[in-house]
């Protein structure tokens, strides 16, 4: 009698388990559907919305970003609020989600099938996304003369692999070697004269300075602040660096051996000691040694102004661009950069577009990059914008030409986690640079050869 | 009243009454497991045969399982890095959680002051924590190694050598040690004490009293948090993520834990199915450790109210 | 007996000093925490890094507490906190002592189910039941947070389970010869003798919500709805953090917590009078 009971019981549980699960895997079983069920339940709310849009209803916009700090966010309210004032159709709002959980919110929202309207992103995952279905494209709505505003291969980045545009470059990034004036004129140093690896040397030993034991200041190390061995690789080969042009995994290549051993010889010139003391200081992130004065020069992004900003109010410093590998295989840094894309299943993309366009706009591109400090990745900027009067922009700005932005195919995707243990042993000193390399190597071709 | 119902809806019998009751006491439990827990259970579960990256899925059968044992590299190492980092956490902090207990159970000037400043490391959560003992285990300025160096120990570089950061993760878990004391105490209060007493006219010391009075009676707590502390050591995430920087588990690959690995699968690369096989996975090895725990335990723990009948 | 005194004042010493030591060295984070909400912003970021700032910027703490509407925020978390230690408490205790105390077919196999829910890793179920939350139309709204305390929660379940059965079965058989069933045995008889550990269930929901992160993070969108923990998000820059302040807010944040522990430690820890019951 009672196991009956019992087993009823749990027959009922699983029932209504399924019944749930059921609700939870339509959602994914069927992508079409499911966009449509939730299009058509959001766009019944809608139409009522729409309907009544046009006799004068707002359509509310959510757009999501990160930007929540005081020096960034009245920045990016007062641009939202600029797009509400221009015409009357939509409203868009401002989310500030933090860095890192906005994206995991996000895939959440789209799994869930109500995701925000517009949001910000990565743009070397750009396509990553196109693949797995997430953003929406933009081609519907896109015209030439907006496409052609930005730089090409900015462009290319938003472009998915069926050729469709799937976002817009909302800002860029590149690396630069960013110096102390006060170190270089002390040691009579002229920056325009460091242009290939070796004058770097030669300018990093002039600046190193030792009390006995002790290193009272650091001339340089290549693979600290944002500089990695990547960095340096891709700055060697020119464009990419673990792979070649038909994505074929080339890491121990003659070059990147090369690149590696020096690297690893400006690490034993302080000694593995004091390299694993400071890059567990850049690690933590709370101090900063080239704000203090102990390291002459750093490679960082050109989002690093603003953190000095705060840090040094005082410092007086400059960049430069990365030197060249050998003569003539140019000042290449690898860089990035942010995007605006419409989420799978949003309500109304033309309007998301709309925003889009107006924020990827000149006007707006001049204001944010005043405001904010981010670079833009339009192509009809001159020296003639307040920001552009700056010279350390105009310095940054030159290093963006030849900024080297990383598309990689969908199947090499997660290859860091892959190689970047043998990386580590080569500038740990666990292991010979030449093997780590070779290590590397083996490694990605394996998991490529999974990945298939 | 309640029995009244039972015995006009002819439940008669002690067993079929008792078992009425138990559902009633456990129904809130039940409700939630059925409403929330199980559907993404059994979701979870369907898909890990399946490629999903959230919003397709595409059945392949046992391929997630088949590339998990035969094709991912890092599969073992982060099952490895889990393993060692489990065995070594384990029984340290389980050990050490009943000494300190016992420890600020003694009536010494000052004991409420003690209790809440080893209490103080439950209390400082999030994020803001792990930066601070970033700070603290910074080789050549961080408390610790000025601390080691003052008894002549030169400290190894914590969270850049690959062999001392499952250490100074675990370091960070004995500062929190006095989290488990709350427990410990609430038992170690209701023992008499006369046991005690009784056990000093026989002649026994310190440690014999330890070791037949205190630890016998406080061993069904003691088996509680052995055994969520097996489950939370095999599931250490929070650490790996954030001491390794960009979730890669550097220095070389040291901190990528299981799950660490995991959640890059699920979120990074999107191979959802292939995260849900790994969690179901690390599922089964768990079970079989507590399972083999709970069995082990009726040799070592006492319940008052009779039988180990676990 | 002279000696076992002078052995007895000694050992006490010798536990003060060992306990000193390890308090010295628990204080170290906080320490670097006060320390780094008293700097500025150069300060913090100075390398080698000292201890003593220069100059104590105690008002750090209310700038800090003025950059975001933590006063708001410290009641949002303050109501779903509330609502989540009664759920915890009483729904726990009411559920553990079923699995304890009550012999029903089945029991076993459901409790290793309560076991094995604790096994599973968070993240895989993490989208799921956003789906199920928002198709129930809960998003933005407290319950996804709260809820769930009211339907039990594993780890609590076995706790309280393992104290009832430190709890000799001599009591329940006693007031059963009475005549009396199971909730007035939970109800009159167990609670009162399980309060410490319902105090110490309490104390760590408390801190369990009110430093959740990822429930409010996921659930919530309305920045008026957000707990501290979210609100501190307003220090994190693009490439920079406020720490002075983010160390600020978090200490002050840490002290109802530790208010609370310390006036009410001994309820927390008076153990189970069963002793007093049972003679």
């Amino acid at each position: 009698m009672k196991r009956k009971g019992l087993a009823l019981l749990i027959g009922a549980a699983m029932m209504a388990a399924s019944l749930v699960g059921c609700g939870g895997k339509d959602t994914g079983a069927d992508n079409s559907t499911k966009a449509d069920n939730t299009a058509k339940a959001d766009n019944a709310e809608n139409v009522v919305q729409e309907s009544v849009a046009d006799s004068g209803e707002v359509i509310e916009l959510e757009f999501w970003g990160w930007w929540s700090s005081e020096a960034r966010k009245p920045h990016m309210e007062e641009m939202v609020k600029g797009f509400n004032e221009s015409q009357s159709k939509y409203h868009v709002t401002y989310v500030d989600i933090p860095f890192g959980d906005i994206f995991t919110k996000n895939i959440a929202q789209i799994a869930a099938g109500k995701p925000c309207d517009i949001m910000a992103n990565n743009m070397e995952e750009v396509r990553f996304r196109a693949d797995q279905g997430q953003v929406e494209p933009l081609d519907p709505f896109l015209t030439d003369d907006v496409k052609g505003a930005f730089y090409e291969q900015y462009l290319d980045a938003c472009t998915g692999e069926d050729g469709s545009v799937y976002a817009l470059p909302l800002s860029v990034d590149t690396r630069a070697i960013y110096y102390n004036k006060a170190h270089f004129e002390e040691a009579g140093i002229n920056p325009g004269d460091i242009q290939t690896w070796t004058d770097l040397e030669e300018a990093a030993i002039k600046l190193d300075r030792k009390n006995g034991d002790t290193w009272e200041r650091i001339g340089f190390i290549p693979v600290l602040g944002n500089g990695g061995v990547d960095t340096w690789v891709i700055n060697a080969n020119s464009r990419y660096g673990w792979f070649d042009e038909n994505f074929e995994p080339k890491v121990n290549t003659d070059v990147n051996k090369e690149a590696f051993r020096w690297i690893r010889a400006q690490i034993d010139r302080y000694g593995q000691a004091k390299y694993d003391e400071l890059s567990a200081v850049f690690a933590n992130g709370m101090q900063d040694p080239f704000a203090s004065g102990v390291m002459s020069m750093l490679v960082q992004t050109s989002a690093y102004p603003s953190s000095l900003k705060q840090n040094a109010p005082d410092l007086d410093y400059g960049v430069i661009p990365l030197p060249e590998f050998k003569e003539g295989t140019g000042h290449v840094a690898n860089g990035g950069g942010f995007v605006l894309e419409i989420p799978k299943g949003a309500k109304d993309p033309e309007g998301s577009y709309e925003f889009i366009k107006y924020v990827t706009s000149r006007e707006t591109q001049d204001f944010l990059s005043t405001n904010i400090g981010d670079f833009s990745a339009r192509n009809d900027f001159d020296d003639s914008t307040e920001f552009m009067s700056n010279p350390l922009n105009q310095d940054l700005s030159r290093c963006l030409s030849e900024t080297s932005t990383l598309v990689l195919p969908n199947e090499v995707k997660g290859y860091e986690t892959v190689i970047n243990p043998f990386i580590d042993e080569g500038t740990l000193g666990l292991s010979n640079t030449d093997d780590a390399l070779d290590k590397a190597q083996k490694a990605l071709e394996d998991y490529i050869k999974n990945n298939k | 009243m309640f029995g009244k119902l039972l015995t006009k809806f002819g439940v008669k019998s002690r067993k079929g009454r008792e078992t009425a009751y138990g559902y009633v006491f456990i129904l809130p439990w039940l409700i939630g497991i059925v409403c929330f827990v199980l559907g993404p259970l059994v979701f979870s579960f369907i898909t890990s045969f399946a490629d999903y990256n959230m919003l397709k899925v595409n059945f392949i059968g046992l391929s997630n399982y088949k590339k998990m044992f035969f094709q991912d590299q890092l599969f073992w190492k982060s099952l490895g890095n889990t393993l060692v980092y489990s065995l070594l956490n384990v029984p340290l902090v389980t050990v050490g959680g009943v000494i300190v207990a016992v420890i600020l159970n003694k009536s010494i000037w000052g004991l409420r002051t003690f209790r809440t400043i080893y209490y103080l490391p439950s209390i400082m959560v999030g994020v803001g924590t792990y930066f601070l003992w970033m700070l603290l285990l910074d080789p050549a300025n961080g408390l610790v190694n000025t601390l080691l160096g003052l008894i002549g120990i030169k400290g190894p570089a914590w969270l850049t050598d690959p062999n001392w950061t499952k250490p100074a993760i675990i370091l960070m878990h004995l500062w929190g040690l006095g989290g488990q004391m709350l427990l410990y105490l609430a038992r170690l209060q209701s023992i008499p004490q006369d046991y005690y007493e009784a056990a000093s006219l026989d002649g026994a010391g310190m440690f014999k009293k330890f070791t037949t009075i205190t630890v016998p009676l406080l061993s069904p707590i003691i088996f509680y948090n052995l055994t969520i502390g097996i489950i939370g050591a095999f599931q250490v995430f929070q650490e790996g993520y954030i001491f390794s920087g960009d979730g890669t588990g550097k220095p070389a690959g040291s901190l990528l834990f299981y799950n660490l690995h995991l959640w890059n699968q699920a979120f990074k690369n999107f191979k959802t199915g292939y995260a849900n096989a790994m969690c179901w996975f690390l599922f089964a090895i768990v079970m079989i450790l507590t399972v083999c725990n709970q069995k082990i335990s009726k040799k070592w723990v006492y319940y008052e109210e009779g039988d180990n009948d676990d | 007996m002279m000696i076992k005194q002078r052995k007895n004042k000694i050992a006490d010493i010798v536990l003060f000093v060992i306990l000193a030591v390890g308090a010295v060295f628990i204080l170290f984070p906080i320490a670097w925490m006060l320390s780094t909400a008293l700097k500025s912003a150069p300060e913090v970021a100075m390398y080698p890094p000292k201890l003593l700032p220069e100059k104590l910027l105690l008002e750090n703490f209310a700038i800090a507490w003025s950059k975001a509407p933590f006063t708001r925020y410290t009641t949002n978390t303050l109501i779903i906190v509330f609502f989540t230690i009664i759920g915890n408490v009483f729904v726990n205790s009411f559920v553990a002592y079923g699995f304890a105390k009550i012999d029903f077919a089945g029991k076993k196999l459901l409790f290793k189910i309560v076991l094995a829910t604790m096994m599973i890793p968070g993240f895989v179920t993490l989208v799921p039941t956003y789906v199920i939350f928002s198709k129930l139309r809960w998003v933005n709204t407290y319950l996804p947070l709260i809820v769930p305390a009211f339907c039990g929660n594993a780890f609590h379940i076995f706790m309280m389970r393992q104290f009832y059965r430190t709890i000799p079965n001599e009591l329940m058989e006693a007031a059963r010869v009475d005549g009396a069933g199971h909730f007035y045995i939970w109800g009159k008889l167990m609670m009162p003798l399980v309060k410490p550990v319902m105090a110490t269930v309490a104390l760590i929901s408390f801190k369990g919500a009110w430093s959740d992160f990822q429930g409010p993070l996921l659930y919530l969108s309305d920045k008026n709805k957000y707990t501290i923990q979210l609100g501190l998000q307003v220090f994190k820059g693009q490439g920079y953090t406020e720490w002075n302040y983010l160390m600020a807010v978090s200490f002050l944040s840490m002290i109802p917590i530790l208010v609370l522990f310390f006036c009410f430690q001994n309820y927390f820890i008076e153990g189970m009078n069963v002793g007093g019951a049972v003679k």
